[in-house]
């Protein structure tokens, strides 16, 4: 894994001081952990994975992470109120891995049966694990016509209701032919109502990230670097701020939104996008902190591109430091032993 | 803002070299009995083989009839089981792996394979030292966790649950104190283990190699049978216990009214890993060496009196008369096998390696019913 520099804006530690949250970013190359140590000073963790992309945590105990072919489940291993040497509340290692193959994920969520759903851009569809397979497609757009290894939609991103059910899906394009999207990178993505099977949103530029948080539906325009609120009556696209680079990676936390912005790459499709369009010292490769209330970037964390592109973003509630552990090496001697499962018939 | 340097490595099981897909195993000398093969046609089954440090082994039969021989790469390959030859599952240093069979009933790849075993899920559970595994009724795995000296499960949430361990062990403990080693199944539930001593203090287990081996029944508590010689592999088959003595060099049954240990057959190695296949019992070899865990045991002296060097390999004894009727020997940077299982009905499997580009483009999924299909 290649070194990087981050530099905080002024008031990140202390905002972050605030949430008494950690945050995990998704680089694709790696898991970041971002939290503050016992003496109050901005701490980076990192584990590499292979191809990190989406990425999602079940509170603050499990991290999903979607990897080149494999789905990653961290567990994390210390008791509650416990710290290890370096301070960490929260330290993760990889319990489970699931081979997918390589489906091109880019987005992850955990539905109500506490199993994640992921996007496969390469077979247009939303997966899950499966115990046979390599997965189990569970919902494609009305507009693809097979479960198909083409990539026709570019299907990125995925929102949960609620309840944990499947409800919005994001698309670079409404296609259905063989990379039929990359023709529609200025405004071609949709979003769509899963259970409705209807495009519910039209004109974005690489959309990813649904979320729904209280009331409402939030998306980001990667391509243009805004994040974007749906009116999911008329289809209506507010725009509630810009950063310079690909937005992509989103959480809703109280009244911020995390955002992840990444430099577009030059050799890489995005270039014609608007963002791609921006001179590269203008863009930008940063987490930045939107307030909603105010409709602006409040703080941001500058990682320079080293760390790689930014897929995900999401909150570790109850964790202000968070660490983690290459399971090969650092929990060799300190296991984490589960409660005793008795077999039926033993005596005692 | 630090970055906390942490180790770089690969969050799989697979070594840093990368290990190109073959059909032939170059690294593995093998020598057959000239009847070998007419035995696994004969019998219709195929076999898997685990060659610690690192090796997989799956032997079948090319279409021709000759030796199909494939090797895979996994660190510390010890335990294997398998559900009804469609999943097999593997022990390694420190996960737990289970691997799918991918193809479809009678389908054979390209190449001629039957059986196309592809890792799909891998359970980390730390360094356990695990030995046997075995698969309940209900499908779940139990491992033997020799470190901690008792029976477990691998979990989605910790390295692994205790599930059981012998009485006189007070509790799933670390630091190896009986090397608990060897499970045998019976209708779908654990029935006896093994173990080189029936002791609880630390590493005490060494000093008893010669003759405090004692079979455990896993329902009762109570010692099944004693005064073995670091007995290994126990099964139950045709309502019988077998086990394998290892520093004697013997097959045997065990007298459950009695308590006392039947000799079969005498095969002249290390004797661990063990199935069995219709009238055969198919029983790894191993070498002792000198100064070794599995040196200064009856073994050595039977070695030298039958004037025979021990070897790695497998051996066919036909359980009617105990005498061993076919084998295979290996030659290669190895000097054990741990388990050996047979997979009935299969002719020719194969399996897909952790560094191979088909882990990730040789892609199997199904789908649900469509939630809202196309208009």
């Amino acid at each position: 894994m290649q070194p990087f520099n981050a530099i905080a804006s002024e008031g990140f530690a202390g905002w972050l001081g605030e949430q008494g949250s950690a945050i995990a970013l998704t680089t694709g190359n790696r898991l970041m952990l971002v939290g503050l140590d016992g003496r109050g000073e901005l701490r980076i963790d990192e584990l590499a994975i292979d191809g990190a992309t989406g990425m999602a945590a079940v509170g603050s105990q499990t991290i999903w992470v979607a990897g080149h072919w494999q789905l990653h489940r961290l567990e994390q291993a210390l008791a509650a109120g416990e710290t290890d040497d370096a301070g960490h509340d929260h330290m993760f290692y990889e319990q489970v891995a699931h081979t997918t193959g390589f489906v091109g994920g880019r987005d992850l969520a955990i539905a109500a049966d506490g199993t994640p759903r992921f996007t496969s851009t390469l077979f247009n569809c939303v997966a899950m694990p499966s115990e046979r397979h390599h997965f189990t497609a569970v919902w494609r757009p009305p507009f693809v016509s097979a479960y198909i290894g083409e990539d026709r939609a570019h299907l990125t991103g995925l929102a949960l209701d609620d309840d944990g059910e499947l409800a919005y899906v994001t698309c670079a394009a409404p296609s259905d032919v063989h990379d039929g999207w990359r023709s529609a990178l200025g405004d071609g993505g949709v979003v769509v109502d899963a259970r409705a099977g209807e495009i519910v949103a039209r004109g974005l530029s690489l959309p990813h990230s649904p979320r729904v948080h209280g009331d409402e539906l939030y998306v980001t325009a990667a391509g243009s670097g805004e994040l974007c609120i749906v009116d999911r009556r008329d289809g209506a696209i507010e725009t509630i701020a810009r950063v310079p680079g690909l937005a992509r990676g989103l959480a809703l936390h109280g009244r911020f939104a995390l955002l992840g912005c990444s430099r577009v790459d030059p050799d890489e499709p995005y270039v014609v996008t608007p963002v791609g369009a921006l001179a590269e010292e203008e863009q930008r490769h940063e987490l930045a902190i939107v307030d909603l209330d105010r409709g602006a970037v409040a703080h941001t964390l500058e990682l320079d591109a080293a760390s790689g592109q930014m897929y995900a973003v999401t909150v570790l509630p109850a964790s202000a430091y968070a660490g983690a552990s290459d399971a090969a090496a650092g929990l060799r001697e300190e296991l984490s032993i589960g409660p005793v499962r008795r077999l039926l018939w033993m005596r005692g | 803002v630090g970055a906390r340097p942490l180790p770089a490595g690969p969050l799989s099981e697979a070594p840093a070299e990368a290990e190109p897909p073959r059909d032939d195993a170059d690294e593995i000398e093998i020598r057959i009995s000239d009847g070998f093969e007419a035995w696994l046609a004969q019998q219709r089954t195929s076999l898997v083989f685990a060659l610690p440090p690192a090796k997989l082994c799956l032997v079948g039969l090319q279409p021709d009839g000759e030796l199909s021989v494939f090797e895979r790469t996994f660190n510390k390959c010890m335990g294997i089981a398998h559900v009804d030859t469609q999943a097999l599952y593997l022990g390694t240093r420190q996960h737990v792996w289970r691997l799918e069979n991918s193809l479809r009933d009678g389908e054979l790849t390209d190449d001629g394979y039957d059986r196309r075993y592809v890792p799909l899920h891998c359970s980390t559970t730390g360094y356990l030292n695990t030995h046997d595994l075995g698969v309940r009724r209900d499908g779940r795995v139990l491992l033997v966790n020799t470190r901690f000296g008792c029976l477990a499960e691998p979990s989605e949430t910790h390295h692994f649950h205790p599930v059981w361990w012998p009485p006189f062990l007070p509790g799933p403990w670390p630091n190896d104190r009986c090397h608990l080693n060897g499970l045998a199944m019976r209708d779908g539930e654990a029935a006896y283990v093994t173990s080189v001593s029936a002791t609880s203090q630390v590493d005490s287990w060494r000093r008893h190699r010669r003759d405090g081996g004692v079979v455990t029944d896993v329902a009762t508590g109570e010692i099944a049978c004693g005064g073995l010689s670091m007995p290994h592999s126990p099964r139950w088959y045709r309502d019988r216990l077998w086990v394998a003595n290892a520093g004697s060099g013997e097959l045997g049954t065990v007298d459950l009214a009695t308590g006392s240990f039947e000799p079969v057959a005498f095969v002249p190695g290390f004797v661990r890993g063990l199935c069995f296949v219709g009238d055969y019992a198919v029983i790894g070899s191993s070498k002792p060496r000198h100064g070794d865990l599995y040196s200064g045991l009856a073994l050595d002296d039977r070695l030298e009196q039958a004037g025979v060097d021990p070897c790695v390999g497998l051996f066919v004894i036909d359980l009617r008369s105990g005498r061993i009727v076919e084998w295979m020997q290996l030659d290669g940077p190895f000097r054990e096998i741990f388990e050996v299982v047979a997979l009935p009905g299969v002719r020719r499997p194969q399996s897909v390696g952790l560094l191979s580009d088909e882990i990730r483009t040789a892609v199997r999924f199904d789908s649900l019913p469509a939630i809202a299909g196309p208009a």
